[in-house]
This record gives C-alpha cells, structure tokens and sequence, in this order.
C-alpha cells in the first residue's frame, strides 16, 4: 500500500525553481532516504510532506487522499529536526507529550505515555530533566521520542545526525533502524551523508538541483548507476573515473585508450552503443599490481592504513586514482606502481555522463 | 598592592566609578540625614528626623500609591501594545512601518509631555476641544483627578511602549523557527503557540523589559511635569513630584535626599526580585 504520494511536485523561490517537478511513492513501512548534496531541494521535499512549505504545483497524498493543503497539525506526522528544537523550558517528559496537550490529553495519561516511550528509547531515567542536561544523543532520543508519542502515520527526519560526534552517528543510525523494525511506520530520512543512505534505507531517493536522479535500493544504485553523478556521489571513497577514447570498435567490444595507458579491452551492450567517454572503477575493483599486469603506471600520493585495509592514492597521467588494498599491502609515498582494473566491473559513461552498460547480474 | 601592576590598570575604572556612582550616593545618603532647609540658616546631622517626617506625612503615601497606580497600569497596556506589535510585526519587512513605531522613542519627554498637554487641552487640543466632544465625550481630561492621571498614563505608553517594543521584536527574531514548525506539527493554534513557544522563549527578554520599565517609571518626571505639574491637587504626583516640590518648593534637601533613598531602596528591591524570579530560571 502507499502511503505517501508525490506527483510532479514543483516549488520556485523568487525566480530559482528549487524542486523542478519531483514524484515519488513510499509504501506503507517502507524506509526511504533522500540524498543528494547540499541545496538539491531534499529538506524543501520533505518540508511540503509535513505542511511546512507549500508547492507551487503538484499534489502530495497520504493512502488515497490529497493532503496538499492540509495544514501540518492536521497531517499526523511526527518530525525530527536537525537542531531537535527540544523547548529549553520544559522538561524531557513535557517535550514528548506536547502533542497530547495540545489535544487537551488529562496529565496523567500523558505521563503513561510518555513512560512507555521513554523506555522504549532508554529515557526513563531523564524524564524530568531539562534538555539542557543532556548530551546530544540523548536530545536526538528525545526529539525522536516526541514524534513517536503521536503515533504518527509517518516519520520525517531532517539530517537528524548532523550534530552528533562520529561514534554516536554510527550507533544513533543503528537505533533509528532498529525502531524501524519495531514500530514498522513509514519513515522519510533526509541526509547529505551517502553512508547513513546506504545503511539505512530501503529505499534511496537520489536527488540533484532538484530532480530526481535515481531511485531504487541501495545495492542497486551503487551497482548500477545511471549516471556519473550517481556513480561518483554514493561509494567511499568515490569511483575512480578517467577520461577515455574509443581506439577501434568490433561490434561490441571496443578498445579505449587513456593519456599515459595501454590499450583496454572492454565489452558494450550492443553495437549501436555510443562511444565511452570516460570508465568509472570503483577503489575495490581497482589493483596495485606487478609492472606488465597494469594498465597505467602511477605514483603513490599516499597510503591511508585504515587497519582493515589500505587506501592507496596514486598520481597517474590520467588522474589521480585510489585503490583499495588488503591491510598487508605495504606502500610508501613517492614509489612508482602500476594500477589495474576489474575491467568486468567498470562502469562506462558516454558524453553526457550517461552509464551505457550495466551489472544487473552482479 | 601599590607595587602589583594590575592594580594601576583598574584604579581608572575605580576612580569613575567612586567620582560618577559612589560618591554622590554617599552624599544623597549624609544628607537624608541632615536637616538642611535652604531658607533655615545651618545644616546639621538630625539622625532619621527627615525620614520620621516623611513617614507622617500624608502627601508621601499618596504619592506612593499614585506612583502604584501609575506604574502598574502603564506597564500592563505597554507590555500588551508592545507584544501584539512586535508579534504584528516580526515578519514584516518594512522599515518605515517600524521607525513609525520607534519615532516616539527618540522624542524627548519633555516635548512629548507638552505635546499631548496641547493635544488634550479642553480649549484648544485636537482631541480635548474637537475629537472627545464629538463623541460625546464632554470632558476635560487635564483638569479633572482621574483624568488627569489616565491622561499621563497614556502619554507615558505612547513615548515609552517603543522601547519595550524592540525588545520584544529582538527576542521574537532570535526564537528558531524550528520550534514554530515543531508546535505548528504538533496541532498548535497561534494562541497555543504564543503560549506554549513565544512566551516562555521570551521570558528573559520581558525580564528585562519589565526591570527597564519599573525603573523608569518610578523615576518618570519631566512627561508628568510638563503636563499637569503633578495636579491637579495631588492626582498626578508621583513619588519623583514629591521629591521635586520638596527640594525646589519647600526648600527642605534634607527631605528630599531622604525620599530619594527610599526610592533607590524600593526600585531596588523590586529589580532584586524581578531580576532572581526571572533571569536565573531562564
């Protein structure tokens, strides 16, 4: 079932047109993410969801029903903001019910509740403390806590990791994840970060200057992406992507060539195929290798010895190329290597940075 | 401590304020309690004589509870004006809707006090002679008691509500707009998100606005000067009128000094309560 609908939603801001015509579906318990860089239109999306901005045209449904115009308090969703915007004058108890006096809820009730979701997100011990007594992670419960008390038909977080230290991000997505599974209501997650989208979603929604680029599992789209900008924006550290020219076409093998390299050998869907214009390898499928297997020869930049591997940056007239290496892999800055490439796993972009094959049976 | 260098760099500091601050509050305080009448030959100590009369005299109580009055009922229609201004007004983008609002601000007291002196005359004023009459309203604000205060109540409001305005407007600009969004979501209407978000993030900023306007309101004398003189009778003089008519009429410093330590006192304490019921808990 869907539970929630976009159809070619648009919205201008003066003259700059920010969301250029964005549809989309999620169904019912289906975790998507929006991402995409900074300013691609993923917050305004996710704000029209909750009734915070308007679009200027399009529709937004919840189920089967138009909720275009339907003011945000009216919209029963439960929101997480970046900065939490916990109220500095209440305490964690008073932050969570809000809703529910508003709604006019008797006290008592409200503090069932919110007992019951606070142990639910480890809070039962701060109930009564104010937000300034806590540490981010703990804010960050809260404020997903106070769109959970509603019960929301759905849950919208906006970059809600953002400010928090690099350990507690890892472990706060783990949690919004798991509460995912538990409570099983559709969640909309907003984020810059291509990590926190490849492990968290369902479903990703990438975005640029406010279009949709792509969409579809995160395997999906790291296997196969549509376009360069796919290609380069989900993976860490980024697709190594070199200008190439086709030497000699056969049908569907070409040979393409690149400044300072042999000849590679590579295979086309069919032989209407355009040129390649450039071959993106991801770091994985990228090799230091014994001279005569290579394919460029190159110098080491540097060597980032993560402990579980070795990130190896290598200079070569081609461009600067990173290859990831078992943590054994011994290499010293300046040394001159050679670099080859899983050449069955290479993506290839015509001139408009359009992938021309691609991996469905990896 | 001659020889510790850091003491020269504070003694500036030192100097002005015993020069600006400490000194004449030591003097105000030696001549409470002296008997020093300018039209009686000799200034003496007289122990607490100054106050003891102050205490029995009636025009004291009656200018305290004409200073009560006065206080409370300018502040309350102040602070209700300058909220639903600044809540009119936080949005807006004109510059010229706002410094109308300031421009009685930066009127002084004195012009603005002669100003609604004239505007309110029953002979003469747009508002006493022509506009009240028209309505049916046959009186003449300035020359009767209740009138006459109410008159300067709303002269003080119309000179002063801008202060308390920019303050507000200040406060209500530096509230995140997130916390709107999230009572807004939450099913808020405006009234509920006036009081569950707008007033309690305002809490220091009205803190403050009311410690500046307790202050001044105590201290208020030459709006209420030029305009009724503190008349007519006893109706308008407030505790500042007293302190000036028994300096400059009567003659008696002493009594005076003895009034104005018995204002610095209270405004004291009010600021003292204001300032820990308020601003610590914020």
């Amino acid at each position: 079932m869907v539970a929630i609908r976009l159809q070619d939603i648009r919205k201008s801001y003066g003259p700059v047109e920010v969301i250029k015509g964005v549809s989309f579906e999620a169904e019912q318990g289906e975790f998507v993410v929006f991402v995409g860089p900074s300013g691609c239109g993923k917050s305004t999306i996710l704000r029209m969801i909750a009734g915070l901005e308007k679009p200027d045209s399009g529709e937004i449904y919840f189920g089967d029903d138009r909720y275009t115009d339907v003011p945000p308090g009216k919209r029963e969703i439960g929101m997480v903001f970046q900065s939490y915007a916990l109220y500095p004058h209440m305490s964690v108890a008073d932050n969570m019910t809000v809703s529910l006096r508003l709604a006019g809820v008797p006290k008592t009730d409200r503090r069932k509740r919110a007992v019951e979701v606070a142990r639910m997100l480890k809070l039962d011990e701060l109930l009564d403390r104010k937000p300034a007594e806590l540490s981010g992670g703990q804010r960050q419960r809260v404020a997903i806590g106070r769109a959970i008390v509603r019960d929301p038909k759905a849950f919208l977080f906006d970059e809600p990791l953002s400010n928090l230290d690099a350990a507690l991000r890892v472990e706060t997505r783990l949690e919004i994840s798991r509460l995912h599974q538990q409570i099983n209501t559709t969640m909309i997650y907003v984020t810059h970060d291509q990590t926190e989208a490849m492990t968290m979603a369902d479903r990703i929604v990438l975005l640029d200057a406010g279009q949709v680029v792509q969409q579809g599992t995160p395997l999906e789209l790291y296997r196969n992406p549509a376009n360069l900008f796919v290609a380069t924006f989900l993976g860490s550290p980024k697709m190594n992507v070199l200008d190439v020219a086709a030497v000699s076409r056969d049908g569907t093998t070409a040979q393409l060539t690149m400044a300072g390299a042999s000849h590679v050998s590579v295979t086309l869907p069919s032989p209407e195929t355009a040129d390649p214009k450039s071959i993106g390898v991801r770091p994985e499928d990228t090799r230091i290798v014994p001279e005569g297997e290579g394919v460029l020869s190159g110098t080491i930049i540097s060597a980032e010895h993560l402990g579980s591997e070795v990130l190896v940056h290598t200079e070569t007239a081609a461009g600067q190329i990173i290859a990831k290496m078992p943590p054994d892999f011994s290499a010293h800055a300046g040394d001159t290597v050679w670099v080859g490439f899983n050449v069955a796993r290479a993506h290839l972009f015509d001139a408009d940075g359009l992938t021309i094959n691609n991996h469905a049976r990896q | 401590m001659l020889r510790d260098w850091r003491f020269w760099f504070f003694l500036p500091t030192l100097l002005a304020l015993g020069i600006v601050v400490l000194f004449p509050t030591g003097y105000l305080l030696w001549m409470s309690l002296a008997h020093w009448i300018i039209t009686e030959p000799g200034v003496y100590f007289d122990g607490l004589a100054n106050f003891r009369t102050l205490f029995r005299s009636a025009s004291f109580y009656d200018s305290a509870r004409v200073t009560a009055l006065y206080l409370f009922f300018s502040t309350v229609i102040m602070m209700v004006f300058a909220m639903l201004m600044a809540l009119a007004l936080q949005h807006s983008r004109s510059g010229i809707l706002r410094s109308a609002i300031v421009l009685p601000l930066v009127i002084p007291p004195v012009v603005a006090g002669f100003t609604w002196r004239f505007l309110l005359n029953g002979e003469i004023g747009f508002l006493g002679a022509w506009l009240f009459p028209m309505v049916g309203l046959d009186v003449n604000m300035l020359s009767n008691p209740s009138g006459a205060l109410v008159s300067v109540i709303i002269a003080d409001v119309w000179s002063r509500t801008p202060f308390m305005f920019l303050i507000f407007l200040a406060a209500l600009q530096g509230i995140p707009r997130d916390y709107y969004e999230a009572v807004r979501l939450d099913g808020a209407t405006a009234v509920q998100e006036f009081f569950t978000v707008t007033l309690p993030l305002m809490r220091s900023a009205v803190a403050v606005a009311l410690l500046f306007r307790v202050v001044d309101a105590i201290n208020t004398f030459e709006l209420i000067y030029v305009m009724t003189k503190g008349g007519p009778g006893r109706a308008t003089q407030t505790l500042s009128l007293l302190g000036w008519k028994t300096a400059f009429q009567n003659y008696d410093l002493g009594g005076a000094a003895a009034l104005g330590v018995v204002m610095l006192v209270v405004t004291t304490i009010s600021a003292g309560i204001m300032f820990a019921r308020f601003m610590r808990k914020a």
